[in-house]
């Protein structure tokens, strides 16, 4: 009885994500992943993670690629936070550049990104330059993954085992179509 | 293939809703971290909330039971309100700026009590930074010690090392110079030695005043003009040459002659720091005045100049990007830059304030006061008009009492303009000992006027402390009790009476107490200029007048005798080497300076000479 909202959160959740990911091509799941590597490289309570929560939300990518992408790239974040810091410094103290960042943080909502914060900015466009490359190379990743890895893997008696457990029920979020 | 995905629209709605309604839960409680974080920022030590009530539809903040702890005294409050009411724009909120059109304080109070320290944890490296800065500076402000017992004691003359002596160690440096440099231009001198030539030069002029252009024929005059070309560009080079070793001699002579001179007045340093080494009291009233009374001012200034610097720190003037530290998280806080905008609103801004203010209590200052705010904001070039605050007393509960205190902190060009003065009379002005013994003197109830000006890195300053009914009271073990029933203090705290025994001694002790303990009247002032974060000081004080005038009178005569011998020590020891200096650097001018200078003027004249027998023989067209 204690664990019935619980259970009913995680149902739901399940739902949500089995409902969003009608479909997983291979761009879609690279899609999924480079985008959602923002949420674990740039500081997470940021109002640019909310506009691109929306956007994964709405547009046709794999929202437990998403998910993955996130998990992978924290730790990733924290370790390049000094470079993110330098990076932004670096934008925000070059004179060229003050004219767009006066104008940034004295807009309104806009200035509610502290785009003006060393590391947001420096995070925020270190995954902008990464974001189309590291997708190409997701792609091409997952693509080679289900043409070889996966065709081996269903000959495979431990991975019919844990095909017909619980465990797959995730796994299959990223199964090919 | 599909690219949007519109199933998602309502999920999208619920997260939303979700995010409304946490924001609805908890901007309170957020707005009062964010107050209590920057406020402790701000002020050094733990800023407590009791409860906020965030009310954007109506732009009202109400804060509810304010307590910010003092830095200098965690287990009180610095300032506590019961009540802050803010009328806000909301509109500017969405470009993260804070411009609050009316606040009001109410229930203020200052000095209270706190349950539990104040102290923080871990304070900003800003706010520690300039604390440490000011306390540096209180520990390097150098207080004349007051040492009488030194009287008592047999001058040791026999303390003052040749080694500490800044004459011994410039003369010999000027020794080894002058020896240096004669060897340089004596080689110089032997390499340009200019005998030969002059001779030859000599020689040539005879020949050209012998000389006949007829009976030498045309070949012979050629040969001689040849000559002459040769010899008169020879003499040029050694001219040439013996100038600049000349005019380097003269430079470098007039260094040394320096060096000789400044020798006067390194004796007079090693007298005064020989002289402190005896530890003999000065009789100059400033300096008694600072021994006296240095501890207590410089005490007393360190939170004026905290505030300040912090006035400096929050308000900074012109319109450059500004650095801060970036909002603490689990992540990396980096830097957040602000970039002001001219003709847009300031980041945070009280365009007007006030409050009642009570001290509570049955001392003097008990009372009513009230405040008045104007123009406080963080980016002061762009809002245009200085920061302006009032507080005066509205209703005096004890005692006849007056207290105005006016601020002006102009921060609106590029170059700083604060000024300030507070006037209190008929408050509870400080008790405090004496440095360096164990008298107590308590101000009782006076005036206190302190004024304060600054212009962009300078500060200048007066503090005054007058009171006509002063208390003095001594500390136990001492031969008398004290002037006004017999008072006895508690002693000048960390000093036990067996330090004081030794640093004072019972006659100068008892001296000191004989000639202020009759004094009813007491004026302190203290005179700051300079650096804000370390100006220097001028105390002055009625007190140390009269212990000066005294001490003249009584002692005068055996301090004079002793820095005669002091005078005398430090004689016996430079003499020998200034002697050597003075005449190394006379012999240094006569045997090579003025050599230089003859051969140049042998030089000079040979070449003139040849020039006019060239001249005569040879006319030019």
């Amino acid at each position: 009885m204690f664990y019935q909202p619980m259970y009913m959160i995680l149902k739901l959740i399940q739902k949500l994500i089995a409902t969003l990911n009608s479909d997983g091509t291979p761009g879609q799941v690279a899609a999924g992943m480079a985008i959602g590597a923002v949420f674990g490289l740039t500081p997470l309570l940021s109002l640019h993670n909310l506009v691109i929560l929306v956007v994964v939300l709405l547009v046709q990518v794999t929202i437990p690629a998403v998910m993955l992408g996130w998990f992978v790239a924290v730790p990733l974040g924290f370790v390049l936070d000094p470079l993110f810091d330098q990076i932004g410094l670096r934008l925000l103290e070059t004179l060229a550049l003050s004219p767009v960042w006066t104008s940034i943080t004295n807009t309104p909502v806009i200035a509610l990104a502290n785009l003006n914060n060393s590391v947001v900015l420096g995070s925020l466009v270190a995954w902008l330059i990464a974001v189309f490359p590291l997708y190409l190379l997701l792609r091409w990743g997952v693509a080679r993954y289900r043409a070889t890895v996966y065709a081996r893997l269903q000959r495979m008696k431990l991975y019919r085992a844990v095909k017909a457990s619980k465990v797959y029920n995730f796994y299959r979020l990223f199964r090919p179509e | 293939m599909k690219i949007m995905r519109w199933k998602a629209i309502v999920p999208l709605l619920l997260l939303l809703v979700l995010i409304l309604i946490g924001y609805l839960l908890y901007a309170d409680t957020l707005v009062e971290r964010s107050i209590e974080s920057l406020g402790a920022d701000l002020v050094g030590a733990k800023v407590d909330l009791d409860e906020v009530d965030l009310s954007l539809r109506e732009g009202r903040v109400r804060l509810v039971g304010l307590a910010a702890a003092n830095p200098s005294s965690p287990m009180r409050n610095l300032v506590e309100a019961s009540e802050i009411i803010a009328d806000v724009r909301v509109v500017p909120l969405l470009e993260k700026k804070f411009v609050i059109e009316q606040a009001s304080f109410r229930g203020v109070r200052f000095g209270t009590e706190r349950s539990e320290s104040g102290a923080l944890e871990n304070p900003s490296p800003e706010s520690g930074r300039l604390v440490r800065e000011i306390s540096g500076w209180a520990d390097r402000v150098r207080i004349p010690p007051l040492n009488l017992a030194a009287l008592n004691t047999v001058v040791d003359v026999g303390a003052v090392s040749i080694d500490s002596l800044t004459t011994v160690t410039r003369a010999r440096g000027t020794v080894a110079f002058a020896d240096s440099v004669r060897s340089s231009w004596q080689q110089n001198l032997s390499q340009l030695n200019p005998a030969p030539l002059i001779d030859t030069a000599r020689a040539l002029v005879e020949r050209l005043n012998r000389a006949n252009p007829l009976t030498l024929g045309l070949a012979g005059m050629t040969e001689l003009a040849n000559s002459s070309r040769t010899v008169m560009t020879s003499l040029t080079s050694t001219t040439d040459r013996l100038s600049d070793l000349d005019s380097n001699v003269r430079v470098t002579m007039d260094r040394l002659t320096g060096n000789v001179t400044g020798l006067v007045d390194a004796r007079a340093a090693d007298y005064a720091y020989a002289r402190r080494l005896l530890r003999l009291p000065s009789l100059d009233a400033p300096d008694l005045s600072a021994s006296l009374f240095g501890d207590m001012a410089v005490a007393r200034l360190q939170p004026v100049l905290y505030w300040v610097n912090q006035a400096e720190r929050y308000l900074p003037p012109g319109l450059n990007p500004r650095r801060y530290p970036g909002p603490k998280r689990p992540r990396r806080a980096g830097v957040t830059v602000t970039f002001p905008k001219r003709n847009a609103l300031p980041k945070f801004l009280v365009e007007s304030a006030d409050a009642d203010l009570a001290i509570g209590g049955a001392g003097a200052a008990a009372g009513a006061y009230a405040a008045e705010l104007s123009g406080l904001t963080t980016e002061p070039a762009i809002y245009g008009r200085p920061l302006r605050a009032m507080v005066q007393r509205t209703g005096a509960a004890v005692g006849p009492t007056d207290v105005r205190v006016d601020l002006a902190l102009d921060h609106t060009g590029s170059v700083i303009s604060d000024s300030g003065s507070a006037f209190m009379n008929g408050i509870r002005l400080p008790q405090f000992a004496l440095a360096g013994s164990r008298v107590q003197l308590d101000l009782g109830t006076g005036l206190s006027e302190l004024s304060i000006a600054r212009t962009g890195d300078s500060i200048v300053g007066t503090w005054l402390w007058r009171s006509n009914a002063v208390r003095w009271s001594r500390g136990a073990g001492s031969g008398e009790q004290g002037a006004e029933g017999g008072e006895q203090a508690a002693g000048s705290g960390e000093q036990g009476a067996e330090g004081v025994a030794q640093r004072l001694g019972a006659f100068a002790e008892d001296f000191l107490w004989q000639t202020i303990a009759s004094l009813e009247d007491v004026e302190i002032t203290v005179r700051f200029s300079g650096s804000p974060t370390g100006p220097s000081l001028r105390i002055g004080s009625n007190v140390g007048r009269v212990l000066a005038t005294n001490l003249r009178r009584e002692l005068g005569a055996r301090i004079e005798q002793a820095e005669q011998q002091v005078r005398q020590q430090v004689n016996r020891l430079v003499d020998q080497y200034v002697t050597q200096a003075e005449t190394r650097v006379a012999a240094l001018e006569s045997e090579v300076a003025d050599v230089v200078g003859v051969r140049l003027s042998e030089v000079t004249d040979v070449r003139a000479e040849l020039e006019r027998a060239v001249r005569r023989v040879i006319p030019r067209p």
